[in-house]
């Protein structure tokens, strides 16, 4: 990688975003000039509220005044207070709602006597809360009324001869050692995280559209591409411009919202000389969220490359903008700092921002997620480069993001049979994922096992199947539907019996340091405990096929075949490893998942049948119950029983681990014995060439060619 | 300085079948010629070219280009080339001073030789007058002129330009003419792609008919007519591409008036 290079191409697109008001405006406009603005604006106006709120005498109406001769006394007496003149009941409603009274004191008849003589009395205070000011009037004649109530008790003290201090036997004090900074801090913790994810997004947009849709709409990235730049270099050089900008429009909008907000509350009586900024706690949140900067600076520019042009980009962007926004929900919420929440994107940053600001951070947890946050980061990064290096970017007709693929399912029962496209499998998972979230608890009644088979059959495969015959796919393609060799069917079963002490001991080690919620872990126990008791081997195998089939049909189907086409196998294999993993609506789960689903979509690849995989999934499903209904039999279906069955990690014992291994050890090597096998189209996207043909061949098709 | 060897260029369609854009193109062009690449819309014109000037990789085949092969060293290739198309653009909040600097600098030229050749370059162009005003405020003509003077600014040996008068009036369209022929002059290798077949005959040293993918002949007007019995080159462009023309009339001959 040249320096020179990417100095050069820096400074051109500096330059250029220097004379682009747009960014500007959006980089140094609103953070130095709306907050101010606006912080004028409402204080002026707020506080001129609350100070003629403050000093406004209030009309109230007492009904009966004869009966709490004292009341009328203290209310009279009251400068902030003016009494009505005498009038009925009626009448002072009528007053109260057209605004000539501010409010309605109504004691019952006789109400002094009846409290003197020890009779407890309630007087009702009518208000109309659709008033502004009502929350102040109604807090003076609280007060008021509480005076009232202490003169009473005074009163019936005094005729018992009885001090008025037998009612003060404690005294409660508070004393507040939170520092200025700490309490200035809780403030800003709801709303600083997301201001600085979404004004840094907001900083970074127009650089990295101009970096990127502008240059596509425009022609010049060809007049790039032909230089002896590479497009590494091109992508470091604009992707730096990007995180400048973003970072320097997130520091402004901290430096800008947090002087505005001490300024403004410092004018409140109530938070004079209690606030303070604390710089060091300002620089540490400004790094916590460098990394998701740098994240959502990337998707920006993701965007761009996924535009044809600036409206498309536009669009692409508005609900992208709204990622930040979990982190104001986040910020409500207050959850509590676990590893799971620290790896958890944008709740990390969120979380670590009020630890910092509110003075409780440790160096773990900030490290934790600092680190997470930025795997994130290289990981959309490196999204952004691999979009930046395919040869289609500089074809004005590429569209990335273009439901073709849905167009010619609606097309229903016309056309020839096909593979499906990214667009229909990305669609098909979000129907099965809407479906599921929706109707998973309704479909197939209370009871497990035609809950299960009614889910699987309904909400999981025959979606898949709907669309591929709509979309008319290839059958074989599309789903794998190959015979296997034995080695490949046997090496289905070890794994499938192999991998169920495996990955009871791997969830073991994870929560360790990432330990479940016990009252999912229990709900989900309990799911299960009762059925097994009573039918362990038939929900076993039930639950074991319907997930070996339906599941592996889908995500091994169509969505798998739609991610082979457009990425190399192991991308694919990722991909639709986690699809499978996030569908099962468990953060918890979702690494161990994924791990599964990866070497289930290994074996599909590898064996180019669907068939290893789906007994690999159900023997393990079965196996993973069958092992669940041993325990209970073992330990009973009490709250031991309920224990065992939600712990069944820490029961392995070291000789089911040693054979679990072996099991899948000799699974791996019996689905790899045999050669990639030449499906049609090719496995991995790559033509197949026999080898007496040694011409050099680049990759064909479709999927991102790496230039040089 | 150009040779090209069975190039081949193919893409997936949506229901996952190959399609070949360019299914084994040969050419060469030579230094100080000017090789038109003449053919219908579709034919594979601006995939040959872009594979050339490395923004496309081919499927197969090789190229060789001022004496570096395209696979092995593209980016030598790239130091060797300057390219212009259609569809390419310049930058609309940068001058052209501006725009021929950064050029410059992208193919490494030191400083001063730089600041020499960029005057050189905007006089060549005639561009002087309006270097410091931003592009996106010049005219069609002009914009073609400064993204000419961006291809040409590093002095390569070769010039590739894909349907470079697209779009343009004639005046203008003379203008770029008489500058390619200008880069063929000053000894470089011009390889040059359109449609129109009177700026084939009017500039090109030698044309090539491109159709499906395939160089289908090559050679100058007079070996093309030669070679398919035809009296000129729309005659031979036809015969090449296997389309009957609608008129084939000998050069000297007086048409007879239609009687209606």
């Amino acid at each position: 990688m040249r320096f020179s290079i990417i100095k050069v191409v820096f400074f051109k697109e500096l330059r250029e975003t220097l004379r682009d008001r747009r960014s500007l405006a959006v980089m140094f406009g609103i953070p130095l000039l709306l907050y101010p603005l606006v912080a004028i604006g409402i204080s002026g106006i707020g506080v001129a509220k609350l100070k003629r709120a403050a000093e406004e005498t209030r009309t109230v109406a007492l009904l009966d005044a004869e009966g709490v001769p004292h009341l009328a006394k203290m209310i009279r007496e009251n400068p902030k207070f003016k009494l009505a003149p005498d009038t009925s009941a009626d009448e002072a409603l009528a007053a109260l709602k057209d605004r000539r009274i501010d409010a309605i004191l109504n004691p019952p008849k006789d109400a002094e006597r009846r409290a003197l003589a020890s009779e407890e009395v309630v007087i009702s205070l009518d208000l109309d809360r659709s008033r502004t000011e009502s929350a102040v009037i109604e807090q003076r004649l609280l007060k008021l009324l509480g005076d009232y109530e202490k003169w009473v008790i005074g009163e019936r003290l005094r005729t018992r001869n009885v001090p008025d201090t037998v009612l003060r036997p404690v005294q409660a004090q508070t004393i507040d050692v939170a520092t200025g900074g700490q309490r200035l801090g809780m403030m800003l913790a709801l709303m600083l995280p997301n201001i600085l994810l979404v004004t840094g997004m907001l900083g970074a947009f127009f650089p990295a559209l101009n970096a990127t849709t502008t240059e596509r709409e425009a022609g010049t990235l060809e007049t790039l591409l032909v230089t002896p730049a590479g497009r590494t270099e091109l992508l470091v050089a604009k992707g730096i411009l990007v995180l400048l900008s973003s970072f320097l429009t997130a520091g402004l909008n901290l430096v800008s919202m947090s002087l505005v907000l001490w300024k403004a509350l410092s004018m409140i009586e109530a938070f004079k000389g209690v606030l303070d900024i604390n710089a060091t706690a300002m620089l540490l949140t400004y790094l916590a969220a460098l990394p998701a900067l740098i994240f959502f600076s990337a998707v920006v520019l993701v965007v761009g490359l996924l535009a044809r042009n600036f409206r498309e980009a536009n669009a692409f962007a508005t609900p992208v903008m709204l990622i930040p926004l979990a982190s104001v929900a986040i910020s409500m919420a207050e959850p509590a700092i676990t590893p799971g929440i620290l790896v958890t994107p944008v709740a990390s940053t969120t979380v670590i921002i009020r630890e910092v600001l509110t003075g409780h951070v440790t160096l773990g947890a900030y490290v934790l997620a600092f680190a997470s946050s930025l795997l994130y980061a290289g990981i959309m990064v490196s999204l952004a480069a691999r979009l930046f290096s395919t040869e289609q970017l500089v074809n004005p007709a590429w569209e990335p993001l273009s439901l073709k693929g849905l167009r010619k399912t609606a097309q229903i029962g016309r056309g020839p049979r096909r593979l499906p496209a990214i667009d229909e499998a990305l669609i098909l998972f979000v129907v099965c994922l809407l479906l599921l979230f929706y109707l998973g608890d309704v479909v197939g009644g209370p009871r497990l096992l035609p809950k299960v088979v009614a889910t699987q059959i309904l909400l999981v495969l025959g979606p898949a199947l709907l669309f591929a015959f709509l979309g008319r796919y290839d059958w074989v393609r599309t789903f794998s539907l190959r015979r296997p060799g034995w080695p490949a069917i046997i090496g289905g079963v070890c794994l499938g019996i192999g991998l169920t002490p495996v990955v009871r001991y791997l969830g073991t080690f994870q929560d360790w340091f990432w330990p479940r919620d016990t009252e999912s872990m229990r709900a989900h126990a309990e799911m299960f405990i009762r059925p097994l008791m009573e039918h362990p081997w038939l929900i076993s195998a039930v639950v074991g096929v319907m997930a070996g089939v339906c599941e592996e049909l889908l995500y091994r189907g169509p969505i798998f075949a739609a991610l082979r086409r457009r990425l190399s196998i192991w991308p694919a294999i990722a991909a639709s490893a986690v699809l499978f993993a996030a569908a099962h609506l468990d953060v918890h789960g979702l690494p161990i998942r994924t791990g599964l689903g990866m070497l289930l979509g290994y074996l599909v690849w590898r064996t180019g049948s669907i068939l290893p995989a789906m007994i690999a999934h159900g023997l393990y499903d079965a196996a993973q119950l069958a092992y669940a209904a041993i325990m209970i039999r073992t330990y009973g279906s009490g709250a031991e029983g309920d224990i065992a069955v939600a712990n069944l990690g820490s029961t392995v014992n070291l000789v089911q681990l040693g054979i679990g291994c072996l099991l899948t050890g000799a699974g791996l090597y019996l689905v790899t014995r045999r050669p990639i096998p030449a499906t049609d189209p090719p496995a991995d996207g790559l033509p197949v060439v026999p080898a007496a043909d040694a011409t050099p061949v680049a990759p064909a098709a479709g999927g991102a060619v790496p230039l040089h | 300085m150009i040779e090209v060897r069975e190039l081949t260029k193919t893409y997936e369609d949506p229901d996952g079948g190959i399609v070949p854009a360019v299914a084994g193109a040969t050419l060469t062009c030579r230094a100080g010629e000017i090789y038109g690449l003449l053919g219908p819309n579709g034919a594979g014109k601006t995939t040959t070219l872009r594979c050339l000037a490395t923004v496309l990789t081919p499927t197969s085949g090789t190229a060789v280009i001022a004496g570096h092969d395209l696979l092995r060293d593209p980016e030598a290739v790239r130091r060797s080339i300057g390219f212009l198309s259609a569809t390419t653009g310049n930058y609309a909040r940068l001058t052209p001073r501006e725009t021929l600097r950064f050029f410059g600098s992208l193919y490494g030229m030191e400083k001063d030789r730089l600041g020499a050749r960029v005057e050189e370059v905007l006089n060549l162009f005639d561009i002087t007058s309006y270097a410091d005003r931003p592009n996106d405020r010049l005219s069609t003509g002009m914009k073609q002129r400064v993204g000419l003077a961006r291809a040409v600014v590093h002095d390569p040996p070769v010039v590739i330009l894909d349907e470079p008068t697209s779009g343009l009036d004639p005046i203008v369209t003379h203008t770029v003419e008489e500058a390619v022929l200008s880069l063929a002059r000053a000894g470089k290798c011009v390889l040059l792609s359109t449609h129109a077949l009177s700026q084939a005959e009017d500039i090109c040293t030698r044309v090539g008919i491109i159709g499906h993918g395939r160089v289908l002949g090559e050679g100058t007007v007079e070996d093309l007519c030669q070679r398919t019995g035809t009296h000129n080159l729309r005659g031979a462009f036809f015969a090449l591409l296997g389309h009957a023309p609608t008129r084939n009339v000998p050069p000297g001959t007086t048409l007879a008036p239609d009687p209606h």
